[in-house]
């Protein structure tokens, strides 16, 4: 249970800096999110955190200890590969205990026989623990992953993209496991991931990173509503946001976006609503080009001038190929964002 | 599942065609491939082994009048075969074959993992120094013999250079020693296989997968857990090929004591190698050195079913990668990961 | 995520770069001393042939004194042992011919005894790989053969190649190299012929070649690296031999290897410099081939069982 500061954290391996000044603060108890594309930088910050890379750069606190030059062994991080990183030639029983045995000083037999067995019960691999841990199937090697992690009991859980390979059921089940998990240990648990789904749903806040840079930091409510820069809101969000030049938008923008230069709009898909092309609350005209029925909505695909906008409709108003139609949109929830620099304008 | 199935329908199709479109039966083409290869082993070894065992029940030596064919003259059943196990000097070669065996492969692999350690994590010009180590697995033996020939006189280098170390004069007798003379021998063979030993222990170290050793790393695992917990197990079966091939070629020695003494002095380094060759070219036994050295076939045979093992295992298991894995873990880590395909 | 370029360029750091703990330093430090020191003792024999080999008569062996490098540096012992200067000693009395004739001796039964264990040894390995031939021992058989300490099975051949002619003859020397390497070229073109996948071959029967034409003409074209290395390999083999030599030849074939022997062993040590030379000669084959192919090198000495 720690509070991870990171001040003004930077790695580079030659000429690439795949972190860049990363100033970042994660409250204790928290379950937070990494997220980014791939070569964003995020597993090259939790390699730092964890230990196994030193930073070129800046330092990194656990509750004001700085860590930078502690051993990985020492700082009482817990960290899942993505990879899971099973000892293939152990037992699952010795995997769980290989972090006791490696431990000074280190507890009897007896004492190992209990841990393991608690913390099999708790990640659900009692009745396996014998197996050769060579021979398990990728969901049972995620829980040995976390079990072997969990037995050390760290402050700090990391963990790099831990349902990637898990199949759809499982890793539903997992996501309530981890986060059963977190709310009753009460650990700082950060994660890694590319799936902005995953971040949404499960985490406190998410850390937002492209190109070794923190875009933002936040609640996914805030990452979602308010996000601060071009990328984060293009990057965030199950249906892609849609972009179009000020000038196309004939709706009055806040004073300050207008001020002499070139911005860009941003509205969500389901901030934009389907109308008839006569109607009073037509802000465009434009023709359907592509339904996508996803159950419970629609995504409908239209355009206006070349310019492709995605809107979320409900599936009664299914509307065909061709149709002209009328775009409303919800005043309340434009983003704008400048043109050269990329940021929100407030 | 269509894909896969129109897959095996390519894999299969040409092969149940194969008599017709080949001209010649894969069974014909596969035997005429390894006839060549038959052939010459019943020139050069099954008829020569028959050669050894009918000599070996004689006495005949080429010196005798006799030419081969006569040898039945002196024929004495099991004399021979019984004069070899019942010899001191028999077994003093074979115990000295075993002790140069063991002393050889043991410092070679512990230097060469040693090295491999050292060379693990990378820094700047590992590649040129791993080559730079390579050199003396190059040098022709005879070429190494005269090189410790030299080294090993008592007013050589080696000598010299001790005494320069130590501040008095160092005359010590590295080859004329019965006692020394083994280690000098042993010396040769450490020097120059060493890098073997290196080389496939690097391999298979920097091969390790790196993430279970960094898991290792953060659960608390300084070096030595992580060696004996990991690396060790991990490595075990490149460990067993490199020891057991180390062994095979060691116990045939042969170049290095022979060069530096020519077995002695006396008989301190004449390894069964050694001890043959003295038995065939200086006392001309052939019938006896026949019975001797089907004695130690037989020897080695018996151990070579146990080292052919682990490597028909290696080699196995890159046919198993191949063929694609059948453990039961492998099928399902296959299913799972089909299943989680399919669910994305 | 981030990838690790090859060739890292170490950016100067800031004043906020983290320094290393002074027991981090000095582990670097010791391990950085014990590789020198390896490579000093793993370098010094061949250090002392390199320098003796340029060093003049009156620095090779003096009594009581040591020339740690050469003082007047010389290339008559390369020019003497070849032969191609007239020596200015005794050094061929007694001795007919300069080191040339064994060396061309040694060329030319390494040369074709490589030639001959590929030929008989890749159709095999092929065989084996692709049709399991000869049952699934057989390789194993063969392996098995390399066990026995050669002079055990010298003992029959040296009669059998005195009453064939062979004894002292080139041919003869081929012929025992072929079969000497022989169980090498199987098991490494075995292993680079299972890399080829064996639809290589089939299509190339479907498209009506032959099995001999899809050999040579599919599948031997994408082995030919590992052709090209078990050659080479092979080479080196044949070219270090020393027992073969010494027991099958003597005057008409005399491999250099034997030569160099004879030379120590006639000279008692008077000739230092000049077998140095000869020795130079000798490493310089099998190094520059051996250093070519290190990557199969492991490949080779393990039976193609580590394959990097």
């Amino acid at each position: 249970m720690a509070e991870i500061r990171l001040e003004q954290l930077t790695k580079d391996f030659g000429s690439l800096v795949a972190v860049r000044d990363l100033q970042l603060t994660v409250p204790d108890g928290s379950f937070t999110a990494l997220l980014g594309p791939s070569g964003c930088g995020k597993t090259t910050t939790m390699n730092m955190i964890s230990g196994l890379e030193r930073p070129t750069t800046g330092e990194i606190y656990f509750d004001d200890r700085a860590m930078s030059r502690v051993d990985p062994g020492r700082r009482n991080v817990g960290f899942v590969f993505q990879n899971y990183a099973i000892f293939t030639h152990m037992r699952v029983y010795d995997n769980l205990a290989f972090g006791l045995r490696v431990r000074k000083p280190r507890p009897d037999k007896a004492e190992t026989d209990r841990e393991v067995q608690r913390v099999a019960e708790i990640v659900g691999v009692a009745g396996i623990l014998e197996r050769k841990a060579g021979r398990l199937s990728v969901n049972d090697m995620q829980k040995v992953a976390l079990g072997r992690s969990m037995i050390v009991s760290p402050a700090i859980f990391l963990l790099d993209e831990p349902f990637s390979n898990l199949d759809a059921a499982f890793r539903a089940y997992m996501r309530a496991e981890l986060k059963r998990i977190q709310s009753e240990v009460g650990q700082t648990m950060v994660y890694v991931t590319h799936d902005q789904v995953e971040a949404m749903s499960m985490a406190d806040q998410i850390a937002v990173m492209n190109l070794g840079v923190l875009q933002q930091f936040g609640t996914p409510q805030e990452i979602y509503n308010s996000p601060t820069n071009r990328f984060v809101a293009g990057f965030v969000g199950s249906t892609q946001m849609n972009f179009l030049p000020a000038q196309e938008v004939p709706i009055e923008l806040p004073a300050q976006a207008r001020n002499g230069r070139s911005v860009t709009v941003g509205v969500r898909p389901e901030n934009l609503s389907l109308v008839a092309p006569d109607s009073a609350d037509a802000t465009l005209k434009a023709k359907v080009n592509l339904v996508e029925p996803l159950g419970a909505k629609d995504v409908v695909h239209v355009t206006i001038d070349h310019q492709d906008l995605r809107v979320i409709a409900t599936p009664g108003l299914r509307p065909r190929i061709g149709d002209q139609v009328g775009i409303a949109f919800d005043r309340q929830r434009l983003l704008v964002f400048d043109d050269e620099t990329g940021e929100a304008v407030r | 599942m269509t894909g896969i199935e129109a897959e095996q329908q390519v894999r299969q199709a040409p092969r149940r065609r194969l008599p017709d479109f080949g001209g010649r039966s894969a069974a014909v083409v596969s035997r005429l491939t390894i006839a060549p290869g038959q052939l010459l082993m019943l020139f050069i070894v099954a008829f020569p082994a028959a050669l050894a065992i009918y000599i070996g029940f004689t006495e005949w030596t080429p010196t005798s009048g006799d030419n081969v064919w006569g040898a039945y003259h002196y024929w004495h059943w099991f004399d021979g075969y019984w004069e070899a196990l019942t010899s001191g000097s028999f077994w003093h070669a074979m115990w000295l074959t075993v002790w140069f065996t063991g002393v050889a492969v043991g410092v070679e692999f512990v230097l060469g993992f040693t090295l491999a350690l050292l060379f693990l994590k990378e820094f700047r010009g590992r590649g040129l120094v791993t080559l730079y180590f390579l050199l003396p697995m190059m040098v022709v033996p005879a070429v190494s013999g005269f090189i410790f020939f030299m080294i090993f006189q008592v007013d050589g280098p080696l000598n010299q250079g001790l005494a320069a170390i130590l501040g008095h004069t160092v005359q010590i007798q590295w080859l004329e020693d019965p006692s020394l003379v083994m280690w000098s021998a042993i010396t040769v063979d450490i020097w120059q296989w060493t890098p073997l030993m290196f080389l496939i222990l690097l391999s298979g170290l920097v091969a390790l997968p790196e993430d279970q050793l960094n898991q290792a790393r953060i659960l608390g695992a300084g070096f030595r857990h992580r060696f004996l917990y990991l690396m060790l197990p991990m490595l075990k079966p490149i460990i067993l090929i490199a020891l057991i091939i180390r062994s095979i070629e060691v116990f045939k020695v042969f170049d290095a004591p022979y060069l530096l003494t020519q077995g002695g002095p006396g008989d301190a380094s004449t390894t069964i190698s050694v001890w043959l060759y003295r038995e065939v070219i200086i006392n001309t036994r052939w019938g006896f050195a026949s019975a001797a050295a089907i004695i130690v076939l037989i020897i080695v045979s018996f151990a070579g079913v146990f080292a052919v093992r682990p490597i028909e295992q290696a080699q196995e298991e890159t046919l198993e990668e191949l063929v694609g894995g059948d453990t039961e873990g492998e099928q399902q880590r296959v299913e799972d990961a089909i299943a989680a395909e399919a669910s994305v | 995520m981030a990838t690790v370029p090859a060739t890292a360029r170490v950016t100067a750091g800031s004043a906020a770069v983290v320094r290393r703990s002074p027991l981090r330093l000095l582990k670097r430090i010791a391990r950085w001393l014990a590789i020198l020191l390896m490579a000093g003792t793993f370098g010094f024999p061949l250090y002392w042939t390199v320098t003796m080999s340029f060093k003049p008569q009156d620095e090779w062996n003096p009594p009581g004194k040591i020339f740690w490098f050469p003082h007047q540096p010389t290339v008559s012992n390369f020019t003497d042992i070849l032969g191609i200067a007239h020596a200015s000693n005794i050094f061929f009395s007694g001795r007919s011919r300069s080191a040339l004739t064994p060396i061309y001796h040694s060329l030319i039964a390494a040369g074709s005894g490589t030639a001959l264990a590929l030929l008989v040894g890749v159709f095999a390995a092929y065989g084996i790989a692709r049709f399991r031939a000869g049952g699934r021992l057989l390789p194993f058989q063969i392996l098995q053969l390399r066990m026995f300490p050669p002079i055990a099975i010298i003992i029959p051949l040296l009669f059998m190649w005195v009453y064939l002619g062979l004894w002292d003859t080139l041919q003869g020397l081929i012929i025992l190299y072929a079969a000497v390497t022989f169980p090498f070229v199987v098991w490494l073109m075995r292993s680079f012929f299972q890399e080829v996948p064996r639809e290589i071959s089939e299509a190339a029967i479907v498209d009506g070649c032959t099995h001999w034409g899809a050999f040579f003409k599919a599948v031997l074209p994408q082995a030919k690296g590992g052709l090209a290395a078990t050659a080479l390999f092979v080479f080196i083999l044949n070219w270090s031999d020393f027992l073969i030599a010494l027991v099958m030849s003597q005057d008409h074939s005399q491999t250099a290897p034997v030569y160099l022997q004879a030379l120590q062993s006639g000279s008692s040590g008077q000739e230092y410099g000049k077998q140095a030379a000869l020795a130079m000669i000798l490493i310089m084959p099998p190094a520059i081939f051996g250093l070519s192919i290190q990557r199969y090198l492991v490949r080779g000495l393990t039976f193609g069982a580590i394959k990097r």
